[in-house]
């Protein structure tokens, strides 16, 4: 793991709020590695969100610069970072963001309508993604018949449609429980052995520690990082022959009280 | 709903606007359009002579080439000359028995067609007798010595149609009997030619100027006044009564046109209301599919196909309740008391004959609520047109937001 996936430069944001210049973010700067499994912890205000939006091309930097797999984002213009969007990044969301009218197979199969895929293609390529996330036999079911941890499981699948070059995720435990939230990060920790490489917005402590590296932001800036236990874990057991690696499962009880 | 009842008032609206215009178009043309000319001094009115008599001022003024210079006048159709010959005139008139103080009088009038009636006692009008037997003098009359008589005439002195009938030496035939009392019917039509040289008018005196049409009206008779001069008087007949018709029906158009709009104003209004609710419900979905990668183009597109498709699976339905619901608001509006409908319902449309009742409008007895391709056309391009708009704006809002915006709004 070496190559810069996405990477900030000095990155500003600010927000104009009733004639009121409100900073969000101040001078920012980066480097996530292709595989990392980064954690962005913060306070409320601190400015998570807002970063996670500039990385996935939602939202537009006031200063700085923003590139993803060595393209520098600033100059693109909406179609064109559009395109990004569905091609290279995947997002997870804290509320799902389900279309409540389609199953979760045609909730996966939506990311993939515009890249050319045949419907077939579509439909087999979603099937593997449920089954990915534990949710094979469940493709008929529409969000409202999935419980809030299915749901999200169907979000990840959605974000992994399109082999992204980086999966975005948004305070996507916060709306779950303790058991569920492990099932989830035990998902993502799977999926990041496999290749993903993951930024995860939260400010769940547990949540952070069970990432890669963490960096801490307040007040729009970073104001530390730190390792968390999957990186201690990746040195435990470097990978095997096969390029994989399998290093001991979280613990159970670091997330919720089984008894 | 909201937009088959909207279809429905303004379909109703605009049937009610065709109709009226349709029947003022009629109303106009069934005024003759009627100019008189006549030697300054004379009058045309109810209840006045319209006799200028051999040695009056002005007497024998309309000479042939003043008559002339009138027909040959833009948009005149054509000049109708008439004398009037009475005893009480000194000038003659019909002889036999009379009930009337003038005496049994002679009108001579250039035959085109139909007669209009004028004596001494009569209005002006455009009255065709009443033939109540033979017939009436027409353009072939126009050199022959056939006369029409009225009822009085031939009953106070026995005439009949076929009767001869002798005045200033010279014999004439009755061919017609028009119905007519007292002074009125003391009459007798000559072609004006024959009566002419009979009773030795050298002129008329007066003259019917017909216009082609109620539009060209006011220029003739600006014309005319201008040409003619002072010595000539110029009576427009026509305006008036046009006049007082166009001011009714113009303000049932107006009211009926202004309704017609307020209706589509307010079915407009209430489908932009109804689709910008349904968009701004998806402004989160909006979002998604923009943190998905749907470019601002492709969402509007697919909003606005889903709101044509909305709109063109409605319209059947509002075209059907419009056609419930158009019959009793066009009953309603036209005021109509008693009387069910005159006709059922076609087989083939939603044409009803509305009620003409004792409280009926008489202009609109006959407007029918008709769902013509036309209307139908409109309707829909116009239901269409309101119903993309009213979700354009909407989604161009949502999609104008930020993304993270749009994701969090409920």
């Amino acid at each position: 793991m070496s190559e810069v996936v996405l990477k900030t430069e000095n990155l500003s944001k600010s927000y104009s709020v009733k004639h009121k210049t409100i900073p969000a973010l101040k001078d920012l700067s980066l480097e996530i590695k292709r595989g990392e499994f980064v954690a962005i912890m913060g306070h409320s205000g601190s400015g998570k969100t807002t970063l996670l939006s500039i990385l996935g091309c939602l939202d537009k930097p006031t200063e700085g610069s923003v590139y993803l797999d060595g393209v520098n984002l600033a100059g693109l213009h909406g179609s064109q970072l559009s395109r990004i969007r569905r091609n290279k990044i995947g997002f997870v969301f804290q509320s799902f963001n389900l279309l409540p009218y389609l199953n979760a197979k045609e909730n996966v199969e939506l990311a993939m309508e515009s890249t050319g895929m045949s419907k077939s293609e579509r439909s087999a390529r979603a099937t593997e993604l449920l089954a990915l996330v534990g949710l094979s036999g469940r493709e008929d079911h529409r969000p409202q018949q999935l419980s809030a941890g299915e749901q999200q499981r169907v979000a990840i699948a959605r974000a992994l449609a399109n082999n992204p070059s980086v999966i975005l995720a948004d305070e996507l435990t916060g709306n779950l429980d303790g058991k569920t939230k492990y099932e989830i990060m035990k998902l993502l920790v799977k999926l990041n052995l496999q290749g993903t490489t993951i930024v995860l917005v939260t400010h769940d402590q547990k949540v952070a520690a069970e990432s890669e590296r963490t960096i801490r932001l307040a007040s729009g800036r970073i104001k530390s990082e730190g390792r968390g236990n999957l990186a201690k874990r990746k040195e435990n057991h470097p990978p095997n022959a096969k390029g994989t690696q399998v290093p001991e499962e979280i613990k159970a009880d670091e997330f919720y009280d089984e008894g | 709903m909201v937009v088959g009842l909207t279809l429905a008032i303004f379909l109703v609206l605009g049937q009610v606007s065709t109709a009226i215009v349709g029947y003022t178009g009629q109303v106009v043309a069934s005024v003759p359009n009627i100019i008189v000319v006549q030697p300054a001094g004379g009058s045309v009115g109810a209840g006045q002579n319209l006799i200028i008599a051999p040695g009056s001022p002005g007497y024998a003024t309309l000479t042939p080439s003043v008559i002339k210079s009138i027909s040959e006048t833009n948009n005149v159709n054509t000049v109708q000359r008439v004398f009037t010959s009475a005893p009480s005139l000194g000038s003659g008139g019909a002889p036999g028995k009379s009930d009337c103080s003038y005496g049994n009088s002679v009108i001579g009038e250039d035959t085109i067609g139909s007669i209009k009636l004028f004596g001494p006692n009569q209005v002006s009008g455009a009255a065709t007798p009443v033939v109540t037997s033979g017939r009436t003098l027409d353009a072939g009359d126009e050199n022959s010595s056939n006369v029409m008589i009225g009822q009085q005439y031939a009953n106070d002195n026995g005439y009949a149609v076929g009767s001869g009938l002798s005045m200033q030496g010279r014999e004439f035939s009755v061919v017609g009997i028009y119905a007519g009392n007292g002074c009125d019917g003391d009459t007798v039509i000559v072609p004006y030619p024959v009566g002419a040289t009979a009773f030795n008018f050298t002129a008329p005196i007066f003259a019917y100027v017909y216009v082609n049409s109620y539009d060209n009206l006011d220029t003739v008779f600006n014309s005319l006044q201008s040409s003619l001069g002072s010595s000539y008087s110029v009576e427009d007949l026509a305006t008036a009564d046009h006049s007082s018709l166009q001011n009714s029906i113009s303000s049932i158009l107006l009211v009926s046109e202004f309704g017609e709009f307020a209706a589509l104003v307010a079915g407009a209004a209430m489908m932009v209301v109804v689709m910008m609710l349904v968009t701004s419900r998806r402004t989160r979905e909006i979002g998604i599919l923009k943190a998905l990668g749907y470019g601002s183009a492709r969402i509007l597109g697919q909003i606005t196909l889903e709101s044509l498709i909305l709109t063109l699976v409605g319209f059947p339905l509002a075209l059907g309740l419009s056609v419930l619901v158009g019959p009793l608001i066009a009953q309603a509006m036209l005021g109509s008391v008693g009387t069910a409908p005159s006709a059922s319902p076609p087989p083939s449309g939603a044409n009803v004959a509305v009620a003409s009742g004792a409280g009926g409008n008489p202009f609109l007895q006959n407007v029918h609520f008709a769902l013509t391709p036309e209307t139908v056309t409109l309707g829909l391009a116009i239901t269409i047109a309101f119903g993309i708009l009213a979700a354009f704006y909407p989604a161009l809002r949502a999609i104008r937001l930020r993304p993270m915006e749009a994701l969090r709004h409920e």
